[in-house]
């Protein structure tokens, strides 16, 4: 009995790390959505992309992903920032057909450049800064999980603010709650579908830099998060950012302690029929309006 | 009077349907002018087409002096041809004063600014007791109430009001009319579209009328009220001024 | 109304483009076939077999690795060489005045459907007298059934799927192990752990990715486990590429088992890895199985991968006990510029067994050449596999002789460690536990 309540604690504690980083995943995808009601396929593989970043500055230059963090998230704002100009923009007032293809286009021709100029290899950053892990009492609390989670919760929070307190904020807010609303308060949706694309994809890059202390780089890690990024999202409400940050929660947890008192193979089930009892309940997710 | 509107010849057509024939008027500084038509007259079309969300077919729209007929919505916003709609659009998501911080903020970057300007809005309208309700929360009243209540944080120079009393009670009719006589005293010119001649006969110094797209009358209320064109289109018995 | 009729015409314009393309590529393809037909009319001397393997896609370089050994084959057979191996020393196929082997390569792209269609193309327009690949056993599945479907043989020393001998097909011939004798050679290892080091085994848990191939391996395990007496405490299936593997992990712990057998790709590998030092596991001993054999596996997880035992279908150790193996191996470095991996060693028995039938049945007739595979008894020392030899059971044909061999990461290199006579290394028993490294 004492050894399952230990069990539980370390499902808890593993659940609710790992879920962090799911809201921050979700997060990003949210926003997009919002915004420009364009689901983004790609959005696993800009995950991708920022781990590679994160692992091409530890292996050439020697920068813990720690510390390239800010500079992979600044260019992963660039990257979006420029996506958005060259492809996104160009089928927004097309039909939804050309929407959906341009997001799942990019991300196979993401997937398939990574493997064109980095192979396909498996890469993993061997001992960074972020290594080891603390064990308390028999419970054991992986160190890279702990930062990559405690990374997530601060970019969360500071995207968070942004949206909430400050003036384009507000305004990416109201964008996706109301465009006819937003446009008669003078907000100016050409300029603000840049900057949210680019808000987005630095927060999945962002969480691929913290994932790669300890998950392996691949050209085709992105797939499996962007999957799950899809159920956060729904789950949380279709443009909610604090939807998206609750859902992930419950996710991670979901996915660990449901996964242990079930069974394993049906662990991502388990997240779906979460979804689907809350939709069931609640059709526009948990938090949405 | 110094005009602050001038619409000359507007029309707007879709596909066969002219919803909008050849309007022409004006609106003064400081005037409170009614637009009333019988169903799909045009009317709400009419505000469309001022406000930037549809493109008109031919004529011109002069605001402040400036033609704006081929301006964005956001860009005829922000020069302050401010509207709200017929169908209610708050930002469902957010608290009522955060809606309406979202209006204080169309002429500043300072949220805090903003949020004050939006307290004193929000004390105007009577909205202050039901600042942290969220958009979707409200009543069919107060969800007008806060449209209007945003539109006036952004210091609009004229104010469209589609139908804001349509749908009420009359109690709430009544604590409407007595907004829109608060904002009248505070200086703000108003077009307004409405079906509810006890609320606009007494406040409006003059009404157009429009029937099948076309302008069939203007004048002031009493005389709207006595047109024969405007009792056969659309008064009929139901009103005796 | 004019708008309507422009994009009607718009409509027929592209309509009429598209059918001309189509035609264009008819006429482009006739003439192309004429042309193939024309050139195998003209050279008689040219023994063709067809070979399926995923060129394109996630596999691709993979299937790089097998494309060459069966140039490297067909090389052999073809021209002289000073090698220990039939056919090495003679051009061409002997039994038929020195037929030269062509290898015509279809390239399935991993997909069932893509393969079926291959196999198809490969027997009907390219006339090849046999087949062989296809690796993924999903699209050796459907390859093979079209081989059955046209009566030609179907050598297969890539696909490890249990259920594709069961079929009983006339024409399916699978020279490589399958799951089943996996489980099979598991049990006998830890037979032979619990004799040498005194050992106290009794119970294991199974852990499998949940598509086809982990599942039915564990299904294999299970059965051959139980019947050597030993306790199956629970076999836990998860989601292939899962991002976290903690609950996972967590029952296994709750089980306690005295040895954990288990059943996953890499991904899956590097994260349980990871999983076990963090909550550190330490049972008696893992067994794996796929993941922790592939290259990427060791470069990714580095000193923590040590002591899994994994498998193996090649063992550079043979070069020591059998000299062809050990000139293959050189004369592949020279040829390509690296190292012989398992993929090119499992591909180059197939073709090799199917120039041996026909050079044995003196004819391309494949009710001949059914005949002399059936025959088939090639001895261990003619092979570069690890295997025992090839015999195939009469009804399933799978080859009887065939084995894995279980490696153990010692210093972060694989060491073969079983079958023993094939052993270069001791192994590690009972797993050293990760604080205590
Ligand atoms: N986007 C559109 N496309 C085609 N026809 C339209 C469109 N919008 C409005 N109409 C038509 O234009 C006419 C005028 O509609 P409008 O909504 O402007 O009327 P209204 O005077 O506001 O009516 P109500 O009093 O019911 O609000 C109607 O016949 C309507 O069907
Ligand atoms: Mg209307």
């Amino acid at each position: 009995m004492e050894q399952l309540g230990k069990l539980l604690i370390q499902m808890i504690i593993s659940g609710v790390m790992m879920g962090f980083v799911f809201s921050l995943i979700a997060m990003g995808l949210t926003i997009i959505w919002g915004v420009m009601n364009i689901i983004n396929f790609a959005h696993g593989e800009f995950l991708m992309i920022g781990m590679f970043f994160s692992f091409f500055f530890f292996k050439y230059v020697s920068i813990d992903p720690l510390f390239s963090l800010p500079m992979v998230a600044v260019l992963l704002f660039i990257i979006g920032f420029i996506t958005y100009h060259l492809l996104i923009k160009k089928v927004l007032q097309g039909p939804v057909l050309a929407q959906l293809v341009v997001t799942f286009g990019l991300s196979i021709f993401l997937v398939n450049l990574a493997v064109f100029l980095w192979s396909a290899d498996y890469r993993m950053i061997e001992n960074p800064i972020a290594s080891g892990k603390i064990s308390l009492a028999g419970i054991a609390v992986s160190i890279p999980e702990l930062v990559a989670s405690i990374g997530s919760m601060i970019i969360g929070a500071a995207v968070y603010w942004f949206i909430k307190r400050t003036k384009t904020g507000m305004a990416i807010q109201a964008i996706s709650m109301d465009k006819d609303a937003a446009a008669i308060m003078g907000i100016n949706t050409d300029r603000l579908n840049a900057v949210s694309f680019a808000v987005g994809v630095m927060c999945v890059g962002v969480a691929g830099a913290l994932l790669s202390n300890f998950y392996y780089v691949f050209p085709e890690v992105g797939s499996f998060f962007g999957v799950i990024a899809f159920a956060t999202v729904a789950l949380g409400g279709f443009g909610s950012i604090e939807g998206a940050m609750i859902a992930g929660v419950i996710v991670g947890l979901a996915e660990i302690v449901g996964g242990f008192l079930l069974a394993p193979a049906y662990k991502y089930a388990i997240v779906f029929a979460i979804y689907l009892a809350v939709v069931l309940i609640k059709p526009t997710g948990l938090k949405g309006w | 009077m110094q005009s602050i509107l001038q619409v000359s010849g507007l029309t707007k057509k879709f596909g066969g349907l002219t919803a909008n024939d050849d309007i022409t008027f004006e609106v003064n500084r400081g005037e409170i002018v009614s637009i009333i038509g019988p169903n799909g007259a045009g009317k709400t079309t009419f505000f469309n087409c001022l406000t930037g969300f549809q493109r008109i077919t031919s004529g011109s729209v002069i605001f402040e002096g400036r033609r704006i007929d081929q301006l964005s919505a956001p860009a005829i916003a922000k020069l302050g041809l401010v509207r709200t709609f017929q169908i209610v659009q708050t930002f469902a998501g957010m608290s009522v004063a955060e809606n309406v911080i979202i209006g204080a903020l169309m002429h500043t970057r300072n949220v805090e600014a903003a949020r004050k300007r939006a307290a004193d809005v929000l004390a105007f309208t009577g909205l202050s007791s039901k600042k942290d309700v969220l958009g979707k929360n409200l009543t069919i009243a107060d969800k007008k109430r806060l449209e209007i209540a945003r539109a006036l944080a952004s210091d609009p120079k004229l104010l469209l009001l589609d139908e804001c009393v349509a749908g009420l009670n009359p109690n709430e009719v009544k604590e409407a009319v007595e907004l829109l006589k608060r904002i009248i005293g505070a200086g703000i010119t108003l077009l307004i579209v409405e079906h509810v001649m006890e609320v606009i006969m007494p406040i409006s110094s003059r009404v157009v009328v429009l029937d099948s797209g076309k302008k069939i009358a203007e004048g002031r209320p009493q005389e709207i009220a006595a047109d024969e064109r405007v009792i056969k289109a659309y008064l009929g018995d139901r009103y005796d001024a | 109304m004019i708008e309507k009729r422009t994009e009607i015409s718009e409509r027929r314009r592209t309509m009429f483009k598209v059918k001309e393309r189509v035609f264009s590529v008819l006429v482009f393809t006739v003439v192309i076939c004429l042309c193939a037909v024309s050139l195998s009319l003209g050279q008689e001397k040219v023994v063709k077999i067809g070979a399926i393997y995923p060129l394109t896609g996630n596999l691709a370089s993979t299937a790089m690795s097998s494309k060459r050994g069966l140039e490297l084959a067909a090389d052999i057979v073809n021209n002289y060489y000073d090698l220990d191996i039939p056919f090495a020393r003679t051009k061409g196929i002997p039994g038929l005045n020195g037929a030269q082997v062509k290898i015509i390569i279809g390239d399935s792209r991993g997909d069932p459907k893509v393969g079926m269609g291959e196999a198809e193309r490969l027997i009907k327009s390219e006339g090849c007298v046999g087949l062989v690949g296809a690796y993924q056993s999903s699209v050796t599945k459907t390859a093979s059934q079209v081989a059955e479907r046209y009566g030609v043989p179907f050598l297969n020393s890539d696909s490890s799927s249990y259920a594709l001998t069961a079929r009983g097909f006339k024409w399916y011939f699978r020279l490589c192990p399958s799951n089943e004798t996996w489980a099979q050679n598991l049990v006998s290892f830890i037979k032979q752990v619990e004799k040498e080091k005194k050992a106290t085994i009794k119970t294991l848990v199974i852990l499998h990715e949940d598509t086809e191939w982990g599942a039915s391996s564990a299904d294999m395990q299970k059965k051959y486990f139980t019947q050597a007496g030993y306790k199956v405490l629970d076999v836990i299936a998860y989601p292939a590429g899962a991002t976290d593997v903690n609950s996972e992990v967590l029952r296994v712990m709750k089980a306690k088992p005295d040895i954990l057998v288990m059943n996953n790709y890499i991904t899956d590998g590097i994260l349980y890895t990871r999983t076990f030092k963090t909550l550190n596991y330490n049972p008696q001993h893992f067994l794996t199985w796929c993941g922790c054999s592939e290259p990427g596996y060791i470069p990714a997880v580095g000193k923590d991968g040590n002591y899994f035992f994994s498998y193996s279908e090649f063992a550079p150790e043979l070069a020591q006990k059998r000299a062809v193996v050990k000139q293959i191996m050189e004369l592949y470095k020279k040829k390509y510029g690296e190292n012989i991996n398992e993929n090119t060693v499992r591909a180059i028995p197939a073709v090799l067994l199917m120039v041996d039938a026909i050079n044995r049945a003196k004819s391309t007739d494949p009710a001949k050449m059914h005949k002399a595979l059936m025959e088939t008894d090639i001895p261990a020392d003619q092979l570069i596999s690890p295997w025992a030899g090839i015999k195939f059971d009469p009804k399933t044909h799978q080859n009887i002789y065939a084995r894995y061999v279980i490696v153990q990461i010692l210093n972060q290199a694989y060491k073969c460690v079983w079958p023993p006579e094939l052993a270069s290394a001791k192994y590690v028993w009972p797993w050293p536990e990760w604080n205590k490294r």
